[in-house]
This record gives structure tokens, sequence and C-alpha cells, in this order.
């Protein structure tokens, strides 16, 4: 199997106007077997832009098709390599490759492709916009568990951030949970149609009312023979900020030794868009629709990450897509936490349907969410907070709050409305942190 | 046999009784939340646990949803549970008891049967268990406070049997029973663990244990689900000769018995009958006397097992009756009629005699059923039996 590699990483459409000098890095070393740049501009150099290169792919679709066996993959690094005197240049690797980043050289008759440099990358050192980055491998691994314990394919919507949450949360925490979830997006998934489900472990449906009180009598039983176990109840806002938030509040009271994890996408999404508590002010859904008189949900969302915190249980975070990292380790955390009582996880998840969102934009919501402070990444041990990542300089709401088409009617003075009360909300956090 | 069992004779309340039923029966998570007139149960188990005699997981819920949610999932995980509630408590838990019968999940709840409509409706009524005689549970309403701790502790038998595996309700008059203390006996605890060990000999139940790809839940899709409901039906008829057959065993050990699921009384050479249930069934055995000495052919008929509802055993009790008298403590919406009085009359359908039925609504809001109104009653039947005009359903003491 594939490991968990450092991997060249590149911020999307990231790059300032003009700027080309992680290819003019690249060339100078490319020039050296005379085969040019092997990382690409995309877009108008211009103008913002992105740049691109080899993924290093897990499975590489150009080693498949190579006749040769002139493409190999690294076990050590990972790194997907071309043997120059094994390639017959034949070109079925540049049609072999899903992203376009399998290069032909017209002078030398052969494929190149980035071999990072052999992990020591020309472009990321020339590139002064933090734009590109050469990410260690290694504490992503240690978290991870070998087995895929969800279906290759899943009832999703597309781009829907659900996904990665649950695959990513089960390899992280392991096939001897036990799943708690209810009617939901996540329902058909984790909780199966009929005699069929797409996850390896165990599994209770609950009612929208009450999966925190069926964990919590789960894990009584559990506490009466005096065997370990880890309820993990995995649910949308919906279950979390509305019907069911009495008694998840009451069993964070009791202390009951249950790992929640709300995966919140703003909204009722699995009938179809409707409010929740954690819609944002001023966002469209079907039922804060916008016309003469309304204009999208009149009200505030409900802080709950904040609210669960102030239960002073041991273990309350936040997390997103964008920053899986901090996700696994926090899930790791809260795995650990819950022998003190309960711990509560509350998860960004763009849902691109209800958003209006489009469907390759998920993470880059998240990462927008996470570098404007309108979803700050912090943890919470026994309600005292800290934060675990902190961008440097915050984006404003209006760069790319409008990416989700929910938004797309609010004036400037809306946008600005919302600005303010992100700014009020963070300052709150900031004190509670004791980082101002 | 019953003479050598040296129980420990108090003066106890139906609340009491319930809560040393309770205890007796050894749960291994209990989740109670209190509502008047249940409070005191949840005080009791609170105070046995404290002082170590309840060795349980005890969750004090903040709502009755958590109460019944937490024991449906303990359940699951393969422990024996315990809930007690009432009125709006049952009211506010009432998605979680169908998901406890969907999941076919043998816990044991004791519902204080009291009225709802109002914050003021702390009075008796059995409207709160009418509300869920659809949900699928095996619902049994009893008379005494022994006969509470008695059936809580047969209820373990009954739900946790492998040819049931139900909910067990059992429910008695607030108020009435469950304020009021009567002498009875607390049985050992080796005699009831006597009693409750066949349990371990039935082939183990489904659990949900982690580690693999099993999953729990009561739904399913098209004619998967329909099975569900017809398993579930047959095993709620199956009950009705479990019940008989629990109680015997019970009664070679205690020496008690209550006659499963209805109990007769001078009904042998009885003309007419009166048909209760509850608290109230001791106020008609005394009408039922008086009226014997005035000459009157009058019997009466318990019924215990509401259900499933013992419709066979009810016809063959009241075939050839001239006339029954139904005391009722609900009300059956758009009927005008106690819910007794219609399923009795379902029940009866089938004879070829016609039996004539009638119905009193009585006792609503905690109001005395007092042995004068039981004696109206009986004169009413009889004299509709005799042919004369009589109205079909009465509210006393309105009427």
């Amino acid at each position: 199997m594939s490991g968990y590699y450092d991997a060249l990483v590149v911020m999307p459409n990231a790059c300032p106007a003009g700027c080309k000098d992680c290819v003019d890095a690249c060339e100078r070393r490319g020039n050296e077997n005379n085969l040019g740049a092997v990382i690409k501009i995309v877009g108008n150099v211009a103008d913002k832009h992105s740049a691109a290169t080899c993924y290093q792919c897990s499975k590489p679709g150009c080693m498949d098709v190579c006749p040769s066996d002139a493409i190999t993959k690294g076990d050590a690094d990972g790194v997907v390599r071309i043997d120059s005197e094994l390639c017959t240049g034949c070109e079925a690797c540049v049609d072999g490759c899903p992203y376009g980043m399998m290069l032909f050289n017209d002078d030398s008759q052969i494929a190149t492709k980035c071999d990072t440099c052999d992990g020591k990358p020309e472009c990321v050192k020339e590139c002064h916009h933090g734009v590109l980055s050469f990410a260690k491998g290694a504490p992503v691994r240690k978290y991870m568990q070998d087995e895929d314990l969800l279906s290759p394919g899943v009832a999703f919507c597309p781009g829907c951030g659900l996904e990665l949450a649950v695959r990513f949360a089960l390899k992280v925490l392991g096939k001897d949970i036990v799943l708690f979830s209810a009617a939901s997006c996540s329902a058909p998934v984790l909780i199966g149609t009929g005699d069929s489900s797409l996850e390896k472990t165990a599994f209770y449906a609950c009612l929208m009312t009450n999966i925190a009180s069926s964990a919590a009598g789960y894990a009584r039983y559990y506490k009466k023979i005096g065997k370990d176990v880890t309820p993990v109840c995995f649910v949308g806002d919906g279950n979390t900020v509305d019907i069911g938030f009495q008694n998840l509040s009451g069993a964070a009271e009791r202390g009951e030794n249950i790992l929640y994890i709300c995966y919140d996408n703003e909204g009722y999404m699995n009938t179809g868009y409707q409010k929740s508590s954690t819609t944002p002010s001023g966002a469209w859904t079907s039922t804060t629709q916008v016309g003469s008189v309304g204009k999208g949900k009149p009200t505030h969302a409900k802080d709950m990450p904040l609210l669960m915190a102030m239960h002073d249980i041991p273990y309350t975070a936040t997390a997103t897509l964008s920053n899986l990292e901090d996700y696994a380790a926090k899930l790791l955390k809260a795995k650990e936490a819950i022998k003190h009582g309960l711990a509560y996880i509350h998860l960004y998840t763009p849902c691109p349907v209800g958003w209006k969102l489009a469907p390759d934009s998920t993470i880059e919501m998240c990462r927008m969410a996470v570098e404007s402070n309108f979803f700050p990444l912090w943890e919470a041990e026994n309600g005292n907070i800290h934060f675990t990542y902190e961008s440097k300089e915050a984006k404003p709401l209006n760069t790319f709050i409008k990416m989700a088409r929910k938004f797309s009617h609010l004036t400037d003075e809306d946008v600005q409305a919302l600005q303010e009360r992100l700014e009020y909300r963070y300052s709150r956090l900031q004190k509670l942190a004791g980082t101002c | 046999m019953s003479a050598e069992i040296k129980g420990e004779r108090r003066v106890l309340t139906g609340n009491a009784a319930a809560a040393y039923g309770a205890l007796l029966s050894r749960p291994d998570v209990v989740a109670l939340y209190p509502i008047t007139p249940q409070t005191e149960v949840v005080e009791l188990l609170a105070q046995f646990h404290a002082n170590g005699m309840l060795d349980a997981e005890m969750i004090q819920v903040e709502g009755e949803n958590s109460a019944m949610s937490s024991i449906v999932a303990a359940s699951v995980a393969g422990g024996r549970v315990f809930t007690a509630t009432s009125s709006w408590g049952l009211a506010f838990m009432y998605d979680a008891v169908l998901m406890a019968a969907g999941m076919r999940v043998p816990a044991v709840m004791v519902n204080v049967n009291r009225e709802t409509p109002g914050i003021y409706s702390v009075s008796c009524s059995r409207q709160d268990m009418m509300s869920v005689r659809d949900a699928g549970w095996i619902q049994i309403e009893v008379e005494t406070t022994q006969e509470i701790l008695d059936t809580v502790v047969m209820a373990y038998r009954l739900a946790e049997d492998s040819e049931i595996l139900l909910p067990v309700m059992v429910s008695y008059d607030g108020y009435y029973l469950s304020f009021m203390s009567e002498d009875m006996e607390i049985p050992p605890q080796e005699y009831v663990d006597r009693f409750l060990a066949p349990l371990k000999d039935q082939p183990e139940r489904l659990k949900l244990v982690p580690g693999g790809p099993l999953g729990f839940h009561a739904h399913a899709l098209l004619e998967d689900f329909m099975e569900y409901r017809y398993k579930h039906c047959s095993a709620l008829e199956r009950t009705k000769d479990k019940l008989v057959q629990i109680e015997k065993e019970f009664e070679d050990i205690f020496g008690r018995s209550y006659h499963g699921a209805v109990e007769q009384y001078r009904c042998e050479d009885a003309d007419i009958v009166l048909m209760t249930m509850g608290s109230s069934t001791g106020t008609a055995r005394v009408a039922v006397d008086k009226k014997r000495e005035q000459g009157i052919k009058v019997g009466l008929v318990k019924l215990r097992l509401f259900r499933p509802f013992p419709k066979d055993i009810v016809a063959k009790v009241l075939k050839g009756k001239k006339g029954v008298g139904v005391i009722d403590r609900s009300i059956c919406f758009g009927w005008n009629c106690g819910h007794m009085y219609m399923e009795i009359k379902s029940a009866l359908y089938d004879l070829d005699q016609k039996v004539k039925l009638v119905n009193y609504i009585t006792g609503i809001a905690s109001l005395d059923i007092t042995i004068e109104h039981l004696e109206r009653a009986v004169d009413e039947v009889h004299a509709a039996s005799q042919g004369r005009e009589c109205r079909d359903v009465t509210w006393l003491p309105l009427e």
C-alpha cells in the first residue's frame, strides 16, 4: 500500500499577478537535463493565478499505462519517477495522467515530470508568497489506521464535505468505535437502508432527539460491566443545535463518556436546505427566502462550540476539512478525553448543493472560513480555551463569502454587518483564550 | 411454597412497591426523571443506589425522552433496564417509546397513571397509558401495591423471554395507588433471583458489540419492514399464554396469583358482571358483595392485561352474561366512551348471542369511584339485562 509521504503543497489561486518565480526555478534545474520546467502556471500570469504540478498519486495513472515500465513510484518517498533509459517516448503517460501533469519534452523525445527535486524542491525555495510548501508526511501518518472503514462509493452529493469528514474520522478513530447517527445527510451512509450499510463499524440508529442520550445509555452499560467502549455520535447541526440540543447538553453536564461530532453544514440539508440555528444571518435557505420582504435569515447563528465549551466538559474543539492534521489531532484528543466525560467536536462542513457552492470549492470554502476567522480553529480543555491555528492576516469576508451563492443577494452593508459580528465573536474568543 | 417464604412485611406506598420491584430485579442501567406522582420511585431508587443496595448505573437524565432513549440503548448493549414515568413524561418520551417497541427492546417501565391536558392536571386517569396503546408495548394495569411489586418482577420474565422480546409497561393509578400505603410483603432477594434465573438459560439475544459491521435500528424497506411488524404482532399474541405460564411459576415460588390476563370474582353463577381495571377493582368487589346480599347475581371481571388485548379470554368470560357494566377511567375521544368499553365491544362481536354492554366513564381527574357509584352501575346494568331502557354511556357523577 501507499504510505503517507512528504508532499509538495500548492495553495490554489494564491499566486500574485506577474509572479512565476517557481517556474523559473524549475526551469533552471530542468535545464541541467534539457527537460524544461515541470511546474505550470494555471490561469493568466498577469492576473492572480495558480501554480500546479504532479500530485505524486498513490495509484498513478501514468504508471498504469506505461508499456515499457519506465515509470515507478518510490517506496521510500512516494515520488513517481521516469527512467529516461526505458522511456520510449510513446506519450501514453501524457494521456494517462488525469491532471495534465505529465509533460513531454519534444527535444529529448521523452516524458518528464516533477520528482520534487528528491525532497528538496527548488520551486519551494524560490516561492516568497507562501503559495508553495513542502509538508512533512510523518505527523499525518501516525494518526492513520490502515483500513478504510467506509465503502469506496457512497451516496453523497458531488463535492460534499461530509464524505471526507466521515471517512477521515473513521480512519483516525479505528474500527472499535460504535457509531450513533440519526436522520440526516449521513443517515443513508452511516445507518444504511434496510439490511445494508456502508461502514465496517458497529452502529446504532437514533432518533433526532436522542443521539447523545442513546450513546450515554450504551456507554453506561459498558461502565456497569467494566469494559472500555468508544461511542461516537456523528450527526449534523439540526440534530445537535436544534431538536437534539437538550439531550446533548444533559449528557455533557452529566459527564457521559461519549465523543460527539457535529458536522455543521448550516442547515437541514438532507431534506432540502431548510434553516437551522447555525445558518448564518442573511443566508438564503428554503425557509429563509429572499424576496421583497425576506432578506434571508434574520438572526445570528448559534455559537454552538462555545456553548459546549461553557459546559466545562473535558474537551471541546472546532475543526474543518482544510486543516486535516488539526482535525486528526483533535479526534485523537477527544477519544482520550472521553475517559473523563463528554468530548465535542464542531466540524465546519460546507454543503455545495445547499449553499449553492461549486462542488470543487468545498475545501477552499473551509480554508477561507478559517483564514477569515469566520470559523476559527480552537480547542478547550475543561472549558479552558486556546487557539490551535491563527491566520496571520485575516481575510475579509467580502473576498470570498459569495463563493457560496446563498449569500449572493447580500448588499455591501449586509456583508459588513456579518463582518462586524465575526469580529465581535472572534474578539470574544480571544478574550476567553487570553490572547488579547 | 408460599408458607415457607419469610419476606419482610412492610406498609408501603405503591411507588415504594415499584421501587422495590425494580431493586429486586437487579437492573444494570436505570434512567429516571421525576414527575408527580411518580417522583417517589425516583427518590427511593436514588436512595437505594446511594446506600449501595442498587448495583446499577443510575442516569439522572434531564428529561423523560432521555430516560427512555438511554435505557433502550443500554438494553441493546446487553443490559437489564428500568425506568418509570407518568403523564407528560410519557408524552415527552413518545418517540423513544415507539423506538423501544420497534427495536424489540426488553425494557420494563412503570407508568403511574395521570391526566395530561394542563399543568394542574395532577390527578388520576388512564388517559396517559391509552395514548400509547398502539405503540406495540405490553401493557399491564394493576390493582394493589403488592401486585405492583410482583408484576414489575414478572415483567422482566415476560420482556426478556426469547419468544417475546418486547418492552413491558406496568401501570397503576396515580394518587390512589402511588401514595396509598398497604401492608405487603417484600420477597427475599434469593427467591426473586430464583424466579428470574430461567432467563439465564434463554438463547442469547442479539446485542450491539463494537468491532464489526453490525447495526441496530427499527427500520427496513418494503416487505422487510412489513415482516418486522408481522413478527412484532406474533410476539404480542404469544404474550397471552406466556403471561399465564410465568404467573404459574410465580405462584409456585411466592404463593400469590393474579390469574393472568383477567381475574374473575364471583362470576360462576353471575347473570351480570362489572368490568374494571386498576385500583377501583377493590371498591367494585365491595359493591358486588353488597349487591349479592340484595339478591342480584353479579360478578366482577378485572382486566389486567390491556396490551395485547386478551379478546378470546374476555369473550369466553363474558359469553352468556345478560349484562356487563364497563367501568372506564379514560376517554376515547370521538367515540364518547371509554377505551375498555370500546375494546370489549370488539371482542364480543363474534359471539352468537349479544351481550348488553353499559359503559361508565368515571374517576376522571382523581374523582373518587365510590361504592355508591358502582352499586348504581350494578342496578342499572341489572335493569338493562331485564330489558329496561339504559343509556350506553354514562359519565359518573356528571350524569
